[in-house]
């Protein structure tokens, strides 16, 4: 058979080569070494030299070369190849775009004020454990039951907070089985979550919180001496009482039914080996090194708490370097802020993380029914009300319609102040995918929900954050740990 | 300190662009004279005090300008991805909360 020479029946490579190429839109910003960091609508992100950046930005990056195939293929740019980096862009922000679609998922519901712990830096006023007048009755309740089923959200999140939930346990029992009894019909993908001191916890609960799935949020702040001074209890160590009842609770609902929640404060900050020690000594598998919250009733304790920005983030990088060294020893552990950041980078999902949307997910994602039948946007905007503030209040459970809820006005010019690409400076910013408005935070912190970026804390908070992942990733050792992060 | 803007170069919207982060530590003052714009910084109290103020303002000018110019460009890519983004929700469900307290 006779064979055809391959320069033969066949056009040259050149002639497949692009003619040309047109940038997509995109955001860059100059990092502290002289590189560009680039992120787009899609949600991907390249880093470019100083060289590369202007060759790009002026048309004249070679199309052979590894940085204008890596661009292509992260839809930073399109040529006469086709457009489907056009199209693979929107279907990314369309799958990003599609929780915002089906509306509110987390409903929390405070059942009580009452709480048997002082903590530092709470952020609701501490109600003593016999005043009954601060828990939620049952009529409010119902109420409270009917709005979550008006939500077309096909996943509902229903959330007990306080207080203390424990000590109003009967409601708990109540709305539970209210809102069983609803989905019988309704048939939602629904799941129960109550947040707890877990300073005592019955055997009775532990089966009713099992037949009935839920997941238990606790707080653990770190070894004994930094959790007892930050959540004193008379009388006990709210640190032994909290080991004590976490090994119940997994031992009743299953090792993945108990998480814990870090508040770091002033006490913290140079402590971050030890807390995370602590995590892996009691069995927890995620920490996330969050900041205190200046809301509400915590407001008045940031003399004794709190600390700055800068102090913040050196505690969150040598946190996040004790983690990935914990992992690198064997134990997995993953910090919840950068796993979610991950989950953004490298992919097109949307979490639903309320304080990182865009716009703002308050009210549009979560919805918060005090004990007093106010309803709000989110749980930091009824701790505000707590102080007497009470701005980010909708409407009361028995007198608003969901769509009345949704559509009021408070709540739309929330939503449209908050889009990123119309506030200044997030307005360019390559950091839009993995970031949110947080109204309640720059309220709080600024007077305004629309807020500041120039001044703004949680920007400058957010962008440290970001930009220290990013270069972590750039380590092979460092994003091997990084990517086993990812769900 | 002050630093002078040839308004030939750069126009009045990407100075405000490329003014804005700056505001965070500095307290700017914009005069127009003729084809030059005279900014003025002035330290806010307790702020960070930039070492090269000029040259860093002129560096924020020269990448608002590429910001502003590639926008413009990317306008019509951009406006074909948000309408093929937004087409995937026409024939999807309608995710309107329904009416009245409760209903199913």
């Amino acid at each position: 058979m006779e064979t055809v020479p391959s320069s033969q029946g066949f056009k040259s490579a050149d002639s497949f080569a692009p003619k040309g190429y047109a940038p997509m839109p995109f955001n860059f910003k100059r990092l502290d070494d002289g590189r560009f960091v680039l992120g787009n609508l899609s949600g991907d992100f390249a880093t470019l030299t100083d060289t590369e950046f202007h060759l790009f930005v002026d048309g004249k990056l070679p199309v052979s070369s590894a940085t204008y195939r890596m661009l292509h293929s992260k839809c930073f740019l399109t040529d006469d190849s086709g457009d489907w980096p056009v199209r693979l862009a929107a279907s990314k922000l369309a799958t990003r775009l599609e929780r915002n679609s089906e509306l509110t998922s987390l409903f929390i519901f405070v059942v009580t004020l009452r709480c048997n712990c002082s903590c530092q830096y709470c952020q609701v006023s501490r109600q003593s454990a016999d005043r009954l007048s601060f828990d939620m009755s049952e009529a409010t309740a119902e109420q409270a039951v009917g709005l979550v089923f008006s939500s077309p959200c096909p996943c509902i999140k229903i959330e007990f907070q306080g207080g203390e939930t424990l000590l109003n346990f009967e409601l708990i029992k109540r709305i539970t089985n209210l809102v069983e009894a609803r989905n019988k019909t309704a048939v939602r993908n629904v799941e129960f979550v109550v947040a707890t001191n877990l300073i005592e916890i019955s055997d009775e609960q532990l089966t009713f919180l099992h037949e009935h799935s839920f997941y238990v949020s606790t707080s653990l702040d770190g070894p004994a001496s930094l959790h007892d001074m930050n959540r004193p209890v008379i009388g006990l160590s709210s640190h032994d009482a909290a080991e004590r009842n976490i090994a119940r609770v997994r031992a009743a609902l299953g090792n993945d039914h108990v998480s814990a929640l870090l508040t770091v404060t002033r006490s913290s900050l140079d402590k971050p080996r030890e807390i995370v020690a602590e995590y892996q000594r009691q069995g927890f598998h995620e920490i996330f090194l969050r900041a205190i919250s200046p809301f509400g009733y915590a407001k008045r304790s940031v003399g004794r708490t709190g600390y700055s920005t800068d102090a913040y983030i050196e505690f969150f990088k040598l946190g996040l370097r004790e983690i990935i060294e914990t992992n690198k020893r064997g134990y997995f552990m993953a910090e919840s802020a950068t796993a979610l950041m991950l989950g953004r980078i490298f992919t097109p999902q949307n979490e639903g993380f309320v304080n990182l949307q865009n716009p703002a997910g308050d009210g549009m994602m979560c919805m918060v029914f005090n004990y007093d039948g106010g309803v709000y946007l989110s749980d930091e905007g009824r701790m505000l009300a707590e102080n007497g503030d009470y701005t980010f209040r909708l409407g009361n459970v028995g007198k608003c319609t969901f769509r009345d809820l949704l559509t009021s006005d408070k709540l739309t010019e929330i939503v449209d102040d908050t889009m990123l690409e119309g506030t200044v400076g997030c307005h360019a910013c390559p950091y839009q995918t993995l970031c949110g408005a947080d109204p309640v935070y720059h309220y709080a912190t600024q007077g305004r929900w629309i807020g500041n970026r120039a001044t703004s804390s949680f920007c400058k908070r957010q962008t440290a954050k970001i930009e220290h992942v990013l270069k972590l990733l750039e380590n092979p050792e460092d994003k091997a740990v990084l990517m086993t992060w990812l769900h | 300190m002050q630093t002078v803007v040839d308004s030939k170069i750069h126009d009045l919207e990407t100075v405000k662009e490329a003014c804005f982060w700056f505001t965070s530590d500095y307290l700017i003052d914009i005069q127009t004279s003729g084809d030059k714009y005279t900014l003025s910084f002035s330290l806010k109290e307790g702020a960070h005090d930039t070492k090269d103020i000029a040259g860093e303002f002129n560096n924020a000018l020269i990448e608002t300008s590429i910001r502003r110019r590639l926008r413009k460009e990317t306008e019509p890519i951009r406006n074909t991805i948000l309408a093929c983004t937004l087409s995937h929700f026409i024939n999807t469900p309608a995710a309107a909360p329904k009416n009245g307290n409760g209903a199913e």
